[in-house]
């Protein structure tokens, strides 16, 4: 369970979200939607500390949830490294000995450990990130539309990744334009307009039948 | 590689801080002559003293005598000297040898020097005729001296043909060459000096040129750091028969510079 | 002048620069990265004076220094006075702003691309500014460079500090100015060439080293 109240975040004198209540179950996928600019974004990096409160709280069930959090960009973010390198890092943070083996090869990335992560695509370069995150073992999985501009193998690989993740337990909150994707993957959505969260709604009920809100949101994707 | 140049630091370190080292702060004319060239690896050799020279005007000369920077210091300014003595920051100041300043200006010589018998005569011609005179301006012997010879011509030298350098005697001799003005110089400067161009020496020969070079120790009573007993055995060296000797037999260009008349100690 | 003492004196300008230049990163580079990862009040002002003080005429430094190691100054007991430390000390105080600035200039731009990665993987502030200047080690490596050639090039505060001794503290720069003032024109142009050279030779060098690591071109 997340429990936002009366949570607000500006930035140069502009509220990116702010002014409501939100409270939503945390297992399974959750599923973040809502047109550019809406808040999703800034929801999620305000969930994973990267933007400050202005007011308000957010309380986490537990503390597993706040502290064992893994963030994928929607922009993949590396260190000017190889990937090993790179993939090394949040164990050198623990002081821990890096093991991803298993992952790296799930993930299709083995054959590129030693490159610059810079150079490689963009569908590579994001199963990287996920890559990154799933070893950490988090509990609350936070991704940025990872899927976004991707290639349908990527695509796969990530979501399919995502599902595993799942079923070991692990919470997952994803922001996505895609409807097909939030249909396959979400348990429930959270609907952003104008830095306002509206929900949680059942996914199956979201698409079935469109809460006010959103329709004409709904309507401007088809 | 951090580890070698900080191990080559040391050593250059180390070399510059033994024990026998002696620290004089001379008048530019004494190294660039190149009589200390010759002087120095003879005191070494006689006295196991190595002097490393910081050369200087004599007013910083002076002043890094004041402040204990230096041990000793070797000078051309007789007022200032006896100045410094008095104020207690060295005991005593011992002539070792003069040379002698000349004028020297473009071949042309515009205000007719070569027809003038006297120091005071020269200048007065210069500043009448407001031909270019390039003057150190830096507090050195030389200045000193050349100011000395303005005070004698009774007339002012501010004028716009008047232009102070601010720095050494080489600098000024290199202004002076590039814009054709007049310029005191000692004798050993010039002779030494590479970029003379159509310069010459216009002026000479006047007693009132001689240029009286003295050491001085300093104090140890005031800096008790100064290595006193190697400045005296430097200080005999140079009054020495030998270090007379090698003064009066030293030559550039077939000409004597500089001319031993040390005296016992006062 | 004799080429063992040419020698000498190209020696002792590059060990005293090198030196300096090392003391000076060590100093500049940390303090660089700090400032650019940190968020505090006054921190325009440091800025602002760190750029400042890059701009500080040598001579002056060179004043300063003189003053404080004379005999007659607080530090005159160490005896450091127209010694090769002294003139180390002169070049740190000199080129320190000009590579603290430019350090932060790399790293802050670093550090807007690492931003978000390293708060998400709860790197502590130290750790931070570590992986910054490893990453930024090319841009440091310039910077480091610029200091270099700062320091080798600089004539009027190692004079007044060092004095120019004959083999104790003449360096390339001072012995260009003692050929100048001699009217040796051409023996102190030469000079200057060797002074190039080996500023060419230098930047070489490091950037063949630095090309040589692990981690590739980016």
């Amino acid at each position: 369970m997340v429990t936002a109240q009366a949570i607000q975040v500006r930035r140069k004198g502009r509220t990116l979200i702010g002014h409501f209540d939100l409270a939503f179950d945390t297992a399974g996928i959750t599923a973040i939607v809502g047109r550019n600019g809406s808040g999703k974004s800034t929801f999620l990096r305000t969930l994973h500390g990267l933007e400050k409160l202005q007011s308000g709280s957010i309380a986490f069930e537990n503390e597993a949830l706040a502290d064992g959090q893994a963030f994928v960009f929607q922009t993949p973010a590396f260190l000017r490294r190889s990937v090993r390198q790179n993939l090394d890092l949040p164990f050198q943070v623990k002081g821990q000995t890096p093991q991803y083996d298993q992952i790296a090869d799930d993930m299709q990335i083995t054959p590129f450990l030693d490159m610059p992560a810079h150079q490689l695509s963009m569908g590579e370069q994001q199963r990287v990130s996920l890559t990154r995150a799933l070893m950490m073992n988090p509990k609350l999985l936070l991704l940025d539309e990872p899927t976004a501009s991707l290639d349908g193998t990527s695509t796969h690989l990530i979501e399919t990744a995502i599902q595993d993740a799942v079923e070991h337990g692990v919470a997952v909150i994803l922001a996505s334009h895609s409807m097909g994707q939030v249909r396959r993957l979400s348990d429930r959505v959270i609907y952003f307009e104008h830095g306002v969260a509206h929900g949680p709604f059942d996914t199956s009920a979201f698409f079935a039948q469109t809460p006010q809100v959103a329709k004409d949101w709904m309507e401007e994707g088809r | 590689m951090i580890r070698v140049i900080w191990q080559c630091l040391f050593i250059m370190l180390a070399a510059t801080v033994q024990a026998d080292t002696l620290r004089m702060a001379v008048t530019t004319s004494f190294e660039n002559s190149g009589l200390s060239d010759v002087l120095l690896p003879e005191i070494e050799k006689d006295t196991g003293h190595q002097i490393q020279l910081i050369v200087v005007g004599t007013g910083q000369a002076l002043k890094l005598g004041q402040a204990g920077d230096v041990d000793a210091v070797l000078v051309h300014s007789k007022a200032a000297e006896i100045a410094f003595v008095e104020a207690g920051y060295g005991p005593y100041r011992r002539e070792i040898m003069y040379n002698d300043f000349v004028i020297v200006g473009p071949v042309s010589d515009p205000a007719g020097l070569g027809k003038i018998t006297t120091a005071v005569d020269a200048l007065h011609a210069i500043a009448a005729g407001g031909h270019l005179f390039a003057s150190r301006g830096d507090d050195s012997g030389t200045h000193k001296a050349e100011l000395a010879l303005w005070e004698k011509t009774k007339m002012g030298h501010g004028g716009r043909w008047y232009r102070e350098t601010g720095s050494g005697m080489g600098t000024t001799l290199n202004v002076a060459v590039a814009i054709g003005a007049y310029v005191l110089t000692d004798r050993a400067s010039w002779i030494n000096f590479g970029n003379t161009g159509d310069f010459q020496i216009l002026f000479e020969g006047d007693p009132m040129l001689f240029n009286q070079y003295a050491f001085l120790p300093v104090s140890d009573r005031r800096h008790p750091h100064v290595n006193a007993r190697a400045v005296q055995e430097v200080e005999t060296w140079l009054v020495s028969a030998k270090g007379q000797a090698l003064i009066g037999q030293y030559q550039l260009d077939g000409q004597n510079l500089f001319f031993p008349n040390a005296e016992p100690r006062p | 002048m004799l080429w063992p003492d040419l020698l000498e004196i190209t020696l002792r300008s590059l060990l005293i620069s090198l030196g300096a230049t090392v003391i000076a990163s060590a100093i500049a580079m940390p303090f660089g990265a700090w400032l650019a990862l940190s968020r505090f009040r006054n921190r325009r002002w440091v800025i602002a004076i760190l750029n400042a003080l890059m701009g500080i005429p040598p001579v002056a430094v060179g004043l300063i220094v003189y003053l404080s190691l004379s005999r007659s100054g607080p530090f005159g007991v160490l005896g450091l006075l127209f010694t090769p430390t002294a003139m180390v000390i002169a070049q740190v105080i000199i080129i320190t702003p000009l590579i603290a600035s430019l350090t932060h200039q790399i790293c802050r731009e670093l550090w807007f691309e690492y931003h978000d990665l390293l708060i998400s993987l709860k790197t502590g502030k130290w750790h931070r500014a570590r992986i910054l200047l490893r990453d930024a080690r090319r841009g440091l490596i310039t910077a480091a460079l610029a200091g270099f050639g700062r320091a080798i090039g600089e004539v009027g505060a190692v004079m007044i500090v060092g004095g120019n001794i004959d083999h104790a503290t003449r360096v390339l720069t001072t012995a260009i100015s003692l050929e100048t003032s001699k009217g040796n024109l051409w023996f102190a142009v030469s000079l200057g060439g060797i002074l190039i050279v080996l500023s060419v030779i230098v930047s070489l060098t490091v950037h063949g080293l630095g090309k040589t690591e692990r981690g590739g071109r980016w």
